[in-house]
């Protein structure tokens, strides 16, 4: 009896203490409506949210997608307006994509990242790409996946294996990376072409806020030099080039200005071509390809003399390219 | 022996012979196959008495009423059992008894009685004729290869079937009789030199504790001396086989024959032993290996299957990949019920259908996996009223268990336990219930023996015939629970 009533002590305290039971953690699949893609917006005064649901369609074995919207002044508001108007809970860990409309651009993206990281919305991966207009992003017709969140998801790691530009940047990636105070980072920028999604080359963030729209040709010089380039075929000046990098080297100098040498080694490919390309690339004159880390990582005794003036330093700095064979 | 009110040890036999009769007429006055021949011979008045059915009657009228008959022997007028047994009757095997319970023993066991006029004692003549089902290759533990008979219901029959597997005065019989008012015979069966003396003592001390009515099987007995009675899991092994018991015996185990069922009880039993088919040992070791290897597999996956799908699609979406979740979702729309009730009611309806299947005749067989698998599977999935993806998971644990027979009805309680904490708990309350499984498995004995000996103290060794089945001649030693583990050749010391 005592061991009876010991085993049956053990089991009500699991239950009560687990908090599983009777929480929202558990629903079953038609509880929730599952979201391929969520999209953020700004026109005027309003914030938009979009979501791509995934409607079951009953009988049949297929499914379909209808995009949710709401809109409020914040993005709180947004979100909050979304969820009464879809009446069932939004499941967001199959969100394979997160689209940041350009008007919201210019605000900062910080709510974002703090509505969907900090609350666990999302704990999947999920890619965050950047585009001229959300909605119309998120109600094109997908062609291979159930939704378009999903072919977009999908294309991006295709098109990144196939160019060596990272086009993949997902959500968990850049939160990790603002956690470790790594400022700037560069999104895919996608735009509409014959009712298609094309990726358009890099929007680029530095402290969550918009700093710099690249052109194709530049995302992959911008790519090559933040040592996030891959071998692979890209597209410069309208031509198909195969590009094999061997490596990536720095070399930085402080004496009164700082001074830095990136050299590009190539296995494979026009070194003329990317020569030519890498004359015209300006650089901004804010860090916006991460070099400060790589001080930090390669040279801290140099690091440590600029880190308290760093911006007015890079500002004034000297970088040199040099494309070998 | 006593029946009721009535000790027959305090009846006493006369020597009037209408007497003796009178008192067994009084015993089976309401028994009406209680058959009597009385015979009047040249040596005197005889009583011949047998219960119809159960003798040979042919043996009987040869070596009894033949002789006693016709043979003329020179001292006509002795009449003493005695001289009746030794000079007179040809039967194989005849004792002379003054008891009254030794007589009633051996007459309700096919022997016959012979009363003797002017003689208090009775001749018990081994006359047993009753008809046995035969030698026949056991339903439930059908092989591809190796030896083919099987147990009967006759014990004695069964002990000859081992003996003449193990042709050494090393094996031993011992008998005893169990329950109150079946007399039930009990043959401890074991290897002199092998069995360790500890078990047998504790089985010996274990048996005579019971105190029960009847023993109508082997079962009667297991579940009285099993070390942990409310255990889901046997801690005594079973077997119809007698080359299994052969094998079992060999390893230094304990047999146990009851009379009147073909089960025999072998003990120690060990975990491991579930996962062993009886052609394991027959077979190449590499196919049998294989085999082995995925039994331990189908029960795990019998007893998981439904409990991770429940906490899979309830509690933890994310684990899954999206277009499987996708589909999941699609095909569960509709569904009136919530996915652990689904779980349940269709692990309930397959066991119907196992049960329904195992008791109907094997002509009915076809039609109801037709119209159980089939019709009401399909019809089921259509009409909403469950989901593909459960019914797939549900059948697929199902026909996992069916891979472990020896736990089928362990694999049901546990699928049903932990697919109700999964759904408690999601895959929390799964790991708590297997943790608690394994914890309950590794405590666990047999006759003083660890459950799990060959897993929990791992050696190599132990190993060769635990996990995988290794080849003949690299098992060099027995069980650990063995008096002499050294099965072949030398140990190496290592």
């Amino acid at each position: 009896v005592k061991k009876a009533f010991c085993i049956i002590l053990c089991t009500v305290i699991i239950f009560i203490l687990s908090g599983c039971n009777f929480s929202d953690v558990k629903k079953e699949t038609d509880e929730e409506i599952i979201i391929s893609s969520i999209g953020f917006d700004e026109t005027e005064d309003q914030v938009y949210v979009y979501a791509e649901a995934i409607i079951n369609k009953g009988k049949e074995t297929e499914s379909s997608t209808k995009l949710l919207k709401a809109k409020g002044e914040t993005i709180e508001e947004a979100i909050f307006n979304l969820y009464s108007y879809a009446l069932k809970p939004l499941y967001l860990n199959h969100c394979g994509l997160l689209v940041i409309g350009e008007n919201l651009s210019s605000k900062n993206l910080k709510e974002i990242w703090k509505y969907l990281f900090n609350n666990k919305n999302i704990t999947q991966a999920i890619e965050v790409v950047c585009t001229e207009n959300s909605e119309k992003l998120l109600s094109l017709i997908p062609e291979n996946e159930i939704a378009i969140g999903y072919e977009i998801s999908y294309a991006l790691s295709q098109i990144s294996k196939n160019t060596g530009i990272e086009y993949r940047n997902r959500f968990y990636e850049l939160e990790s990376a603002r956690n470790e105070q790594i400022n700037s980072y560069a999104v895919p920028f996608i735009k509409i072409s014959d009712k298609k999604p094309i990726i358009d080359g890099l929007q680029i963030y530095l402290e969550d806020e918009k700093a710099l729209k690249t052109e194709q040709n530049e995302a992959v010089l911008y790519s090559i030099i933040r040592e996030n380039y891959d071998n692979g075929n890209v597209l410069i000046g309208g031509k198909k080039y195969k590009i094999d990098i061997l490596s990536v080297n720095y070399n930085f100098n402080y004496s009164d200005v700082l001074s830095i040498d990136i050299t590009v080694k190539l296995k494979n490919g026009n070194i003329d071509i990317l020569k030519n390309e890498f004359k015209n690339f300006i650089f901004n004159k804010k860090d916006l390809y991460g070099i400060g880390e790589r001080i930090y990582k390669k040279d801290k005794k140099i690091w440590n003399k600029i880190k308290n003036n760093y911006d007015d330093v890079f500002e004034k700095s000297r970088i040199n390219i040099s494309v070998k064979a | 022996m006593a029946a009721g009110n009535i000790d027959y040890e305090k009846i006493e036999f006369s020597k009037s012979l209408d007497e003796n009769l009178q008192i067994f007429k009084n015993i089976f006055k309401k028994d009406i196959i209680l058959r009597i021949k009385p015979l009047v011979t040249a040596q005197g008045k005889f009583a011949l008495l047998y219960m119809d059915g159960m003798v040979n009657v042919q043996m009987l009228n040869d070596s009894v009423v033949r002789p006693l008959v016709t043979v003329d022997t020179e001292n006509k007028s002795d009449n003493s059992a005695d001289y009746i047994m030794k000079q007179v009757l040809f039967a194989s095997e005849i004792k002379k008894t003054t008891s009254a319970s030794d007589a009633l023993r051996s007459i309700l066991y096919g022997d016959s009685l012979l009363l003797i006029e002017g003689s208090n004692e009775l001749l018990i003549i081994n006359s047993k004729g009753w008809r046995t089902r035969g030698i026949s290759e056991p339903e439930d533990e059908r092989i591809l290869q190796g030896p083919r008979e099987g147990f009967d219901e006759a014990a004695l029959l069964n002990v000859a079937l081992i003996r003449r597997k193990l042709l050494t005065p090393d094996f031993c019989v011992e008998m005893c009789r169990m329950g109150r008012r079946t007399d039930t015979i009990v043959f401890i069966c074991y290897l002199d030199s092998l069995v360790n003396p500890e078990l047998l003592k504790e089985l010996k001390k274990r048996i005579s504790k019971i105190n029960i009515d009847g023993i109508l099987d082997s079962n009667y007995i297991a579940e009285q001396i099993r070390d942990n009675h409310y255990s889901l899991f046997k801690t005594t092994g079973t077997t119809e086989r007698p080359d299994i018991v052969a094998a079992r015996l060999l390893e230094g185990r304990v047999a146990l024959i009851v009379d009147g069922t073909p089960v025999v009880v072998t003990l120690p039993y060990l975990f491991s032993e579930n996962f062993q088919s009886d052609e394991d040992y027959y077979l190449n070791f590499t196919v049998t290996t294989f085999g082995r290897i995925l039994r331990y597999i189908c029960f795990f996956l019998a007893i998981s299957v439904p409990a991770v799908f429940v906490s899979l699609i309830t509690f933890h979406k994310q684990l899954l990949p999206t277009s499987f979740l996708i589909t999941v979702a699609n095909l569960r729309n509709g569904v009136p019920f919530s996915s652990v009730i689904e779980a349940i009611v269709l692990i309930l309806i397959f066991e119907i259908l196992k049960e329904t299947g195992v008791r109907m005749p094997q002509s009915l067989g076809h039609a109801l996996s037709i119209v159980g698998g089939l019709v009401i599977g399909q019809a089921a999935v259509e009409a909403k009223i469950v989901s593909a993806p459960m019914l797939i998971a549900v059948a697929l644990s199902g026909i996992c268990g069916l891979m472990v027979p020896r736990l089928k009805g362990v694999v049901l309680y546990l699928r049903i336990l932990l697919t109700l904490l999964s759904a408690f708990l999601g895959l929390y309350g799964y790991i708590i219930g297997l943790s608690i499984l394994i914890i309950r498995i590794f405590s666990l004995t047999s006759f003083g023996i660890d459950y799990t000996i060959s897993l929990s103290k791992v050696s190599y060794q132990n190993l060769k015939d635990t996990v995988w089945r290794s080849p003949w001649f690299s098992m060099k030693e027995r069980p650990l629970f063995n008096r002499n583990i050294i099965r072949m050749g030398e140990i190496k010391e290592k």
